[in-house]
């Protein structure tokens, strides 16, 4: 007994101690309090003799759910010291800035930024085209990376001038619905008299369109950038990971192909984009990053105590040959990556709508077909098994039409 | 006829027969009896009728045998004379006087005017002047002045008609009251000087004085002074008694001359009082010297749970923490909230603040300079304190009696014992304990010799989170020798080794366990000399140089062969740190002193070492590197040297009112790497190398200090301004843990900090305490070209311990000798943080950006803590004396907090803060001393 008053006491006097370790509560902080409206700027002007790209947007507050609020209504034009001044014009559809005449950058020239907007003036420095790189090899290779297998994509380069490279890649797979079948299920309203509680009655059809083999396209999200080795002095870059497969993703089930695009900076848009990069990822207690705000190279000259967000650069760029891979290839005769999703079976009797008795299924498959969460995979009678859309319909991860690069 | 002539001669015979009663003669037998006795026996055998005191001693003491046949003048005459008494007749009455005689008629020359009286001096001479004296002191006057005693006059000798002497000697013993031996080199003297004697070996005096009226002065060092005022009839004896002068005092300080001239020069020394540490209450009921450093103005931690404090705008890298001439990197027990210092063996504790001694060196801000206790060379003597989550004991013990000592000291936690027999299996593996311990050995080897050693060690090891556990440890070892040469010139020489590693384990059992460590030490050697030239300068010169040694971090991977992490370890460091110094404490005048000290530093960063050369006008990044150089062990990579000044100036305006005004110019080497941000304090070392300069500092203060009320206030206003060069800070970006190349991830800023710190202190008194506020500032900024290098667009912005306002209250009120109630309050205003600020698209995702660094404040903290202490009564023979003492920390029950981080979940932003105590934490702890 004594013990036990003693270990009570004990307890709570400790819980003083424990308190502090384990005192991490949310931190009620309204955001909203601290937005600031900024314009950003993302203006990356490749050596290539095209109509280029500007995309101008303002920031959003934390929290928010409001789409991305584009801004039309400036004037963009860039200028150099060799006496050009190319104007851009905003275009609805995509939502960006286009040149309005097509034009190509050259080296040793100072290329300026301006921005009118909203009564203020923008100015960035002057940039000049950064140095050329030429790829010279991308390679695919099944590999264990941090214990885990799946596939590596990587590039070799040749840069003399640079090593301030980021990529960005635009992969497209085929994607087949596993638990596809030919048939869609619907549902009618039949109106009898007596008018009653309107129940639906179910009924399937043949589906319409290709809906078992779909081809998806992903663009990268995460900021890659070339990472900087210390024995790294000669001009070769070899092996520069782009992009890693683990072998549980359903990517590369079937076929697959990646193009890459490389980029060389100047030595502020890579910093930009580094401080962008490192200043995203995820905060763990023991990697923690210093926050902050990621300067740019743009500068609002009529109000120059407001920050811009973004940057200007003129990048030297240069694309692989996309590249196909099957999973056979590395994968012989191994089982396939899961799903996208799991493809769990339902069985629905469609006639039950029974709310007392918890009879529902009628409902529940009402649901699913208003919804469209869940389509048809087999039908028995009155029975329908419905599995989740993605893997019956492949249209809802891809479209079904296969891009014109394609190639089985 | 012839019948009638007859009767007429016989009647005349008759008259003639009457004036010769004198001489008739009596006779009277004594038998050891006392004059008393004898005037009864002549009364009663003639018709003479005495007049006396009884009072009078000789009328008592003296006893007689004889037997007498004679006048009764006769008889008196004889009995009296070696009797103080004196007697006059006058028909049938006889008075008898002490001392005094009773003259009849005036002398012949009392109508003379004095200065014609020279030629009549040899007539003088036989008829001697009576004594007049006005006023006789009969006791002792009522006041006193301290350490004199006036005696009531006292009369030596018996006045007589006879006496032709001019001068006559007194004499006697003089006696200690104490003891009752005699006591040599007495000064007996009259204030003249015209007459003086010394007492010998025997105690015994002999003065000659004139006859008549003196004053005599009797003196000895460490005795009270005698006056006395003697009237000197004749040759006679006095002896006198002396006692011991002693001075009340309500506490003996003792300390040597030269550091407390040396304190009131410096500016901005806070000097902790260790008794004032017991009233204050602490968390947890844990004494702690260092936390009341940090409630005093000019002091501040970022919060509970930072260790380190700021001192005046600086980084908490730049205090110089010294136990016993050895640095402690991490004083301080589990995240901040007990220093790692045992309270009950400390003795002092400077805190240098405003100027910094010249020799010390190697941190920009401050020196806190702890010496512990030498401990008792005579007995067995310990303390200690039993609270609920900790113990604390000290014991001190002779070695060899009157000469040497030893100090054990040791303090620990329960917790993991009470964590082991909880019924949770989480808790039952966790692990939140710290315990230190140390041993000090004094050896006082002889009057010019003295030996101290010191070791120390600490260990705390807690779990952050039930998967990781977190341990650090400082061992510290010093030994110090001082050696007196002469009584101008001494010296010590001092040896120190401190090391500090902290460890973090990461157990889930799985592919992501791993282990991460950190160590540093370093070993000093110093040679200090004192040297008092004259009165008014006194010198402090020497050398010191120490070895620094660090592993700036490694990752061992603990998954085994499916391990997610890779290894990694950052490349060892290595330096020496050196310097020469010396000051002179110039004492100008009574009122003015100037201290100037110079101290030349030199850093040599060494190898073996693998050091990176940057392209010219480029950032330091990995795409900037032109070159990498390695280095042999020992090889001198680089060179830094720096001469630093510390100067000032004190002047005493007034007996309590005095100004100080300090310059200093400071370097320091070695930077903790550290980041508010963060949860888990994985704050490490750098020394500086091919990239990475020192950062140094220049700072000026005024201060003006004032004792109110006879000593029992004390207001003390200083201000100060500073600025730094630099000093080092994260770039955007930066990780913060594990850097192989760390210049490439922070940047070094140019900072600058003032501020103004008002103190009043009541000292005495059954209410006492302090009330102290310090408005402050602290800048950073950084100063470069290259965006990735520049901050809030290269404009100073508040540091991460930038606090403007800072109030802090503390009391005691003594209800009676045993009960006191202490209270502390403080506020300071909150933190800098950067908040996010929105979020924007750019390629194809979603980014957050943040504010400004440092623009947000979080919200400002306060706290009040109360406590009783309830001691044992007083008994003076007790074994030991123990006080109870109930503490609640943090009574508003405010949870602070102490940091607020951001972390992204799901693509959202969450704002996370950890409050320490959000919860009153009452405790209640016995402390006892023997």
């Amino acid at each position: 007994m004594l013990k036990k008053k003693f270990i009570n006491r004990g307890i709570l006097f400790l819980c003083a101690a424990l308190m502090i370790t384990a005192c991490t509560e949310k931190y009620e902080v309204d955001l909203n309090d601290t937005y600031e409206d900024l314009l950003v700027v993302e203006a990356i002007i490749t050596n290539e003799n095209k109509q280029h790209e500007i995309t101008l947007s303002k920031t959003a507050a934390l929290g928010s759910d409001d789409s991305t609020e584009y801004v039309s209504t400036a004037e963009v034009y860039i200028t150099s010291d060799s006496g050009d001044n190319y104007t851009f014009s905003y275009n609805a559809g995509s939502t960006k800035y286009i040149s309005d005449i097509a034009f190509l950058p050259v080296a040793d020239v100072n290329y300026t930024l301006h921005i009118d907007y909203n009564g203020d003036t923008f100015t960035s420095t002057d940039v000049q085209m950064a140095p050329v790189a030429e790829m010279t090899g991308l390679t695919i290779e099944r590999k264990e990376v941090s214990g885990t297998d799946g596939i590596q994509i990587s590039l070799s380069t040749n840069s003399p001038d640079s090593k301030l490279l980021r990529y960005t890649y635009e992969e497209t797979f085929k994607i087949i619905a596993p638990k596809w079948s030919d048939k869609k299920a619907s549902f009618y309203y039949e109106y009898h008299w007596p008018p009653a509680d309107p129940t639906p009655s179910f009924e399937w059809t043949y589906r319409e369109g290709e809906s078992r083999t779909c081809y998806r396209t992903q663009y990268s999200e995460n900021i890659i950038l070339n990472q900087f080795d210390d024995t790294q002095q000669s001009d070769n870059i070899n092996d520069m990971q782009i992009r890693f497969i683990p072998n549980d993703s359903y990517i590369m089930s079937y076929r697959y192909c990646i193009k890459t695009k490389q980029f060389v900076h100047n030595a502020t848009a890579f910093s930009f984009y580094k401080g962008l990069k490192n200043t995203s990822s995820s905060n763990s207690t023991l990697s923690p990053i210093q926050p902050g705000f990621v300067k740019g190279n743009i500068t609002n000259e009529t109000n120059s105590s407001q920050k811009v967000i973004g940057i200007f650069d003129v990048a030297t760029v240069t694309e692989s040959e996309r590249t196909f891979f099957n999973y056979e290839d590395y994968y012989p005769n191994e089982d396939l990556p899961p799903y996208y999703s799991d493809c769990d079976e339902i069985e629905l009797d469609g006639t039950e709508f029974d709310r007392e008795s918890g009879e529902i299924d009628g409902y529940v498959l009402l649901s699913y077909i208003e919804q469209g969460s869940h389509v048809l995979y087999k039908v028995e009678g009155d029975i329908y098994t419905m599995v989740p859309a993605a893997c019956g319909d492949c249209t809802t991860l891809g479209s079904n039409v296969a891009p014109e690069f394609w190639v089985d | 006829m012839r019948k009638y002539l007859l009767i007429f001669i016989s009647i005349l015979c008759a008259q003639s027969l009457y004036s010769q009663a004198d001489s008739t003669k009596i006779s009277i037998q004594l038998k050891q009896n006392t004059i008393k006795e004898a005037i009864s026996k002549i009364e009663a055998k003639s018709d003479y009728h005495f007049f006396y005191q009884d009072n009078w001693t000789d009328i008592d003491s003296l006893k007689y045998t004889k037997n007498y046949n004679n006048t009764v003048k006769f008889i008196l005459a004889d009995l009296l004379d070696k009797t103080n008494l004196n007697y006059f007749i006058k028909d049938n009455n006889i008075v008898l006087t002490q001392n005094r005689r009773i003259y009849s008629k005036l002398p012949t020359n009392f109508f003379v005017d004095d200065t014609t009286s020279s030629q009549n001096e040899q007539e003088e001479d036989s008829f001697i002047k009576p004594v007049f004296i006005a006023n006789v002191a009969e006791e002792e006057p009522k006041t006193k002045i301290n350490n004199v005693i006036t005696t009531k006059t006292e009369f030596i000798g018996k006045e007589s008609n006879n006496n032709k002497n001019a001068y006559y000697t007194l004499s006697g013993i003089i006696t200690d009251g104490k003891t009752n031996d005699p006591i040599p080199n007495v000064l007996v003297r009259t204030p003249d000087n015209k007459h003086t004697s010394v007492t010998g070996l025997s105690g015994k005096y002999a003065i000659k004085l004139p006859s008549g009226v003196n004053n005599i002065e009797i003196t000895s060092v460490g005795f009270k002074t005698i006056k006395s005022e003697i009237i000197l009839y004749n040759n006679g004896t006095r002896d006198f008694v002396l006692s011991e002068s002693i001075t009340e005092l309500d506490e003996v300080v003792v300390s040597t001359s030269k550091s407390e001239e040396i304190r009131k020069e410096i500016a901005g020394v806070t000097v902790i009082d260790v008794k004032d540490v017991k009233n204050i209450p602490m968390v947890l009921g844990e004494r702690d010297i260092v936390k009341v450093a940090t409630i005093m103005p000019g002091v501040k931690t970022v919060g509970e749970g930072s260790a380190g404090f700021n001192v005046r705008g600086g980084k908490s890298d730049q205090n110089l923490f010294l136990l016993d001439n050895g640095v402690i990197y991490n004083p301080f027990h589990f995240f901040g909230f007990f220093s790692a210092l045992n309270p009950y063996t400390i003795a002092s504790a400077n805190i240098y603040k405003g100027n910094i001694p010249a020799q010390y060196g190697g941190r920009l801000s401050s020196v806190f300079d702890i010496q512990t206790k030498n401990g008792n060379v005579n007995k067995l003597e310990g303390e200690g304190g039993i609270g609920p989550v900790t113990s604390t004991l000290m014991l001190s013990m002779p070695i060899k009696k009157e000469r040497s000592s030893l100090t054990i000291g040791g303090r620990a936690t329960y917790s993991d014992w009470i964590l082991k027999s909880l019924d949770s299996d989480e808790l039952n593996n966790s692990s939140a304990s710290f315990y230190d311990v140390i041993l000090k050995y004094y050896d006082h080897i002889n009057d010019n010799n003295t030996v101290k050693a010191t070791g120390y060690y600490s260990h705390d090891a807690y779990n952050i989170t039930y998967d990781s556990l977190y341990t650090y440890r400082n061992a510290m070892f010093s030994v110090e020798w001082n050696h007196k040469f002469n009584n101008k010139h001494s010296g010590s020489l001092i040896v120190t080794h401190s090391n500090y590693d902290l460890n973090i384990d990461f157990e889930q059992g799985g592919a992501d366990d791993f282990e991460y460590g950190y160590s540093l030490n370093e070993t000093m050697v110093k040679l200090k000399m004192d040297y008092d030239l004259n009165d008014k300068h006194s010198f402090i010169y020497g050398i010191s140089s120490k070895l620094y040694n660090t592993d700036p971090g490694y990752l061992d991977p603990k998954g085994g062969e499916n391990s997610n992490m890779d290894p990694l370890d950052v490349e060892d460091e290595k330096a020496l740190e050196s310097a020469a110094f010396i000051s002179d404490n110039y004492k100008i005048n009574d009122k003015l002193s100037f201290i100037a000290g110079l101290r030349f530093s030199m850093f040599n960063v060494l190898g073996p070492s693998t050091q990176r050369i940057y392209e010219d006008n480029m950032p330091k990044n990995d795409a900037t590197v032109s070159e990498t150089i390695t280095y042999d062990d020992n090889e001198f990579i680089k060179t830094y040297t720096g001469l630093e000044i510390r100067a000032s100036l004190n002047y005493d305006i007034t007996d309590d009112l005095s100004a100080k005004l300090s310059y200093n110019k400071n370097n320091q080497y070695i930077h903790l790497l550290s980041s508010n941000t963060t949860q888990s304090p994985t704050d490490t070392w750098k020394l500086s190398d091919l990239n990475i300069k020192p950062q140094s500092a220049q700072m000026v203060s005024l201060g003006f200090y004032k004792e109110l009320k006879n000593n029992t206030y004390e207001v003390s206003l200083e201000g100060y301004y500073k600025k730094m060069d630099d000093i080092l800070d994260y770039k955007v970006g930066a990780e913060l843990v594990l850097n192989e190349n760390i210049e490439t991830e922070i940047f070094q800023g140019e900072g600058k900090a003032y501020g103004v710190e008002f103190l009043l202190k009541k000292k005495e008194g059954d209410l006492n305490g302090w009330i102290g506020y310090t408005y402050s500032r602290a800048f950073l900024r950084s100063n470069s070209t290259y965006s990735e290098e520049i901050i809030n667009n290269n404009e100073y912005f508040p540091a991460n311990f930038d606090k403007p306002h800072d109030f802090s209250l503390v009391l005691n009120y003594k209800f009676s000798r045993r009960y006191s109630l202490s209270a502390n309050f403080i506020y300071q205003t909150g933190r800098p943080i950067t908040f996010p600020a929105g979020a924007f698209q750019f390629g194809n995702s979603e980014y957050a950006f943040y504010s400004d660094r440092n623009q947000y404040r979080i919200p400002d903290y306060y706290r009040l803590d109360l406590g009783i202490n309830i001691e044992g009564n007083h008994k003076i023979q007790k074994f030991s004396h123990s006080f109870w003492n109930i503490s609640v920390y943090n009574v508003l029950g405010r949870n602070n907090p102490y940091s607020v981080f951001f972390v992204t979940e799901d693509g959202n932003i969450e704002a996370y803060k950890t409050t320490i105590f959000s919860i009153p934490v009452p405790t209640i702890t016995y402390n006892f001393k023997f």
